[in-house]
């Protein structure tokens, strides 16, 4: 169980906007006691685009449950904007995989949920959500139903009505998963200068290692189950990222470091006799 | 007993494939299959039937007879009428009433040879006569003709009809609904059979008789057959009456036999401590001036038509010499 | 739509074309033909078979009558039949209100805590199994004759089928759906009434439309059991008489009573929840392409 370490100074810490500590998760399966996450330590800093990649099945997603507040660590704290929580619920925005966009709401109705939910009255709620609706390219659509919209916009609509509420910290599982390389491509443009305008802390959760390495400022890469940290690697590609940048060497440099670390991973899985 | 139904199911097209059926041909052999629909469950009133079935008198007569209750017994005088079954027992007005509609059927004897209708109150509530009725409740099922019975027994009794008193469709619960006092008195039951239940119950009851108060004497029980039967096979009719009537007589002379026969006939269905009683009732009724048992008296089939024309509850164009007929009494 | 281009500024990406459902000439006729017109056809051709039985075989009126009797009477005793089938409209109306407000809270009271669905649910599956015919003379006893025990029987009819499919509406909101808004910081109540109502409307609406059939034929059997007024009523009444046509007039309008409430339930359900039928229509056009 060693730990890979990363050259980050402990001091950076104290300001981190996420701070997830020596964080593990046990579940029980047939009486037997089974890890999921071992000793997990991330930290996402005001403003940073923080990437995690890893197998499927290293934990990934239930570490983002546990951060959002839907599952409790077994062992190790959680630390939100620099105090530590116990009730995160509402705290931070989550972004799933599925839309989740509920059918019996239009487009507006749908985006200005999180807003409704904490008690603003619907009409103010929907003159905010009307201002953005352009920006995320939903203008004309503010009536539909979601059954009559493309993928791609509901995934918009769904990052729409996740920033709605201006949290400080966003959580995205894997959000583009669903879209082809050419939309994902164009939402990946488009995400970008939007955080650029938002000034928010982004986790994102990804099995894409081209997609993290063209977000984010820092990686970390996991193991697989038990979860741990097994690389943090700084992404120090400048910004605003351009597309041509994926065939820099830098690029190509990084992608080999990660894909060799994440292939080492599996190697070892292999020897362990997990596959 | 109530006179009329209860609590049934009505599978209405299940009725009506059973009448799409055409009638059935029975064959002119020498032995002959007949099947008679009861009115209601076995009870004492068919004392005659059983004690005939089980001393041999259908069999001496080459008849083999089936006796059953239909699933709905107020369609006795349609399956009769269309041949379905060959003999049903009735009640006197339906037969008037079916003809009227014209329904091919004609009574052959008459078994019960009195009103069993009747009016009852609890003997707690102090009504004994037809005019305590007054601004009562008077409970009855359903049935049409339940209402110028009563209306004519208090018209008799010096009230003004049934504008008096206030009557309630009970369905065909009539003893829960008298014991509930939710109505004061039932017109509907039958005085040897729902009085007995009551008493049984704790509850004692006056009643009050139809011929008593105004309306025409009547014979409750009826047995019809039908128009084609009479036309095609007139002695198979001859023969059946004089084992039923030689069943009745066994019956009026050792009533609790009878019951004793109905019983074992029934497998015990019946409940002992209420037809015990009621065969004690009804065996005088069983007893008529006319010899032999089963003929019918002209006066009372005409005096009772006209009382029912009268109520504006008959046709007029209904003659009572059509209803009934006593060809088959011929003989021993 | 223009060629994907990395040195375009971010701006609003370009619109892409929504899955509309535009509605096309020819699958409005195939609907209309696919609709109600083989009903109608087969209900002719059965009325005549129907008529020509029974005159070509003479059958009584008092036995079958002919469709054509039926009819007469239909017009002829109009008022009569339209007394006995309002006070009928009024029984299964008002019982179905009934039903639905009791059916509705019963339901959400079940799917919200598991110690009230293990105590009530046994009962409300019981209460289905003793058969409404033993209950009515009962409930007749209890309560007394007049509107109240008809109501009682077809709120007792009804309520089943609205609460066993409002409970599986609302116990199959989509577990996603409710972490979501918990991640929002949604209360219990929020997500009660945001998501697992709405959720379980179209399960109710199912639910309605059975109860709405099971109350026309409970209204009739607390008639039977004891009334004066109403088509039951008039069934029963008409039988002794032999008026056979009579009793086949009430069957008639009280089918078509049920049929027109029935329609009516379908109705509401469009008006209530368009997304619905919307959402199905979409996947079942995206099949046909």
């Amino acid at each position: 169980m060693k730990r890979v370490a990363c050259n980050e100074p402990a001091e950076v810490w104290g300001d981190a906007k996420v701070r997830v500590e020596g964080v593990s998760k046990h579940l029980r399966q047939h009486g037997q006691p089974f890890a999921v996450l071992q000793e997990v330590d991330l930290y996402a800093n005001a403003g940073e685009f923080v990437s995690l990649i890893g197998p499927s099945g290293c934990g990934k997603s239930t570490l983002l449950n546990i951060i959002a507040g839907l599952d409790q660590p077994s062992s190790g704290t959680l630390y939100l904007n620099g105090r530590r929580a116990e009730q995160r619920l509402g705290t931070v925005g989550y972004m799933q995989q599925k839309d989740l966009l509920l059918p019996w709401r239009n487009v507006l109705d749908n985006v200005i949920l999180g807003l409704e939910l904490r008690g603003m009255s619907r009409r103010l709620a929907r003159a905010r959500a009307l201002a953005l609706m352009e920006q995320f390219g939903l203008k004309g659509f503010e009536t539909a139903y979601p059954y009559a919209l493309s993928g791609g916009m509901r995934q918009r609509a769904a990052f729409l009505r996740t920033i709605l509420p201006e949290q400080e910290v966003f959580l995205l599982d894997e959000p583009f998963g669903a879209l082809d390389a050419l939309n994902r491509a164009q939402i990946h443009e488009w995400l970008l200068g939007l955080w650029e305008t938002l000034h928010k802390t982004i986790v994102l959760v990804t099995h894409d290692v081209d997609e993290a390495i063209f977000l984010s400022d820092r990686m970390y890469v996991m193991t697989a189950r038990p979860g741990r940290v097994q690389l943090v690697q700084v992404i120090d590609l400048p910004r605003p990222r351009r597309l041509e940048m994926v065939t820099t060497a830098h690029f190509v440099a990084l992608k080999a470091r990660l894909l060799a670390a994440l292939r080492q991973e599996r190697a070892a899985e292999y020897k362990d006799g997990k596959r | 007993m109530s006179q009329y139904t209860r609590t049934r199911m009505m599978l209405w097209s299940l009725f009506v494939l059973m009448l799409l059926v055409p009638g059935r041909h029975v064959a002119y052999a020498q032995n002959a299959a007949l099947k008679l629909a009861l009115d209601w469950y076995p009870n004492a009133n068919h004392l005659g039937l059983y004690i005939a079935q089980e001393k041999g008198y259908f069999r001496q007569e080459n008849l083999d007879v089936t006796l059953y209750t239909p699933v709905d017994p107020s369609t006795v005088l349609q399956t009769v009428g269309s041949g379905t079954d060959d003999f049903g027992i009735s009640y006197q007005p339906d037969v008037l009433l079916a003809r009227a509609q014209g329904v091919p059927v004609v009574s052959v004897a008459g078994l019960v040879q009195h009103p069993l209708n009747s009016v009852m109150a609890l003997k707690s509530s102090g009504i004994t006569r037809p005019r305590d009725l007054v601004g009562k409740k008077v409970g009855y099922p359903a049935i049409p003709t339940n209402e110028p019975l009563l209306g004519t027994m208090l018209k008799t009794d010096g009230a003004r009809g049934l504008q008096d008193v206030e009557l309630v469709n009970v369905g065909f619960d009539l003893v829960p609904a008298l014991i509930s006092r939710r109505v004061d008195a039932v017109v509907g039951a039958y005085w040897t059979h729902e009085s007995i239940l009551l008493e049984n119950q704790g509850h004692p009851v006056n009643i009050m008789r139809m011929e008593e108060w105004g309306v025409p004497d009547y014979y409750e029980l009826v047995l019809v057959t039908n128009e084609s039967t009479i036309k095609s096979k007139p002695e198979v009719i001859t023969r059946f009456l004089r084992a039923v009537r030689r069943g009745y007589e066994d019956a009026a002379q050792d009533p609790q036999a009878g019951v004793d026969i109905l019983l074992k006939g029934t497998k015990a269905e019946v409940d002992e401590k209420i037809e015990r009683p009621g065969a004690k009732l009804l065996a005088p009724l069983w007893k008529t001036d006319k010899t032999p048992f089963g003929m019918q008296d002209a006066g009372k089939w005409e005096s009772f038509t006209r009382w029912l024309q009268a109520n504006g509850m008959l046709a007029s164009h209904v003659k009572a010499a059509d209803a009934f007929t006593n060809r088959f009494h011929g003989g021993n | 739509m223009s060629k994907p281009d990395c040195t375009t500024p971010v701006a609003a990406p370009p619109a892409m074309e929504p899955r509309a459902a535009p509605y096309t000439g020819r699958l409005r006729l195939r609907r209309l033909t696919g609709s109600w017109v083989p009903a109608v056809l087969i209900v002719l051709v059965l009325l005549g078979v129907w008529e020509g039985y029974v005159r070509l075989w003479a059958v009584p009126k008092w036995l079958l009558p002919a469709p054509s009797v039926i009819a007469m009477t239909l017009v002829v005793s109009w008022e009569l039949l339209l007394d006995h089938t309002l006070v009928t409209l009024l029984e299964v109306v008002v019982g179905f209100a009934l039903s639905l407000l009791g059916g509705v809270l019963l339901a959400c009271g079940i799917a919200g805590s598991r110690t009230l669905e293990r105590a009530l649910y046994p009962f409300v599956i019981a209460s289905q199994m003793v058969p409404i015919i033993v209950i009515a003379p009962l409930l007749l006893i209890w309560v007394g004759y007049g509107l109240t025990p008809k109501l009682i029987v077809v709120a007792l009819t009804a309520f089943f089928p609205i609460v066993v499919n409002m409970v599986d509406g609302l116990k199959s909101v989509d577990p996603d759906a409710v972490n979501l808004l918990r991640t929002m910081g949604a209360s219990r109540w929020q997500i009660f009434v945001k998501v697992q109502m709405p959720t379980s409307l179209p399960f109710l609406f199912s639910g309605l439309r059975v109860a709405m059939a099971v109350s026309v034929i409970g209204a009739v059997i607390g008639e039977w059991m004891g009334s004066s007024q109403g088509l039951g009523y008039l069934m029963i009444r008409s039988k002794p008489q032999f008026l056979t046509e009579r009793v086949f007039a009430a069957i008639v309008v009280l089918s078509a009573m049920g049929v027109a409430l029935f329609a009516l339930v379908g109705v509401v359900e469009k008006l209530a929840i368009p997304w619905w039928h919307n959402e199905q229509r979409q996947r079942s056009l995206s099949q046909e392409e």
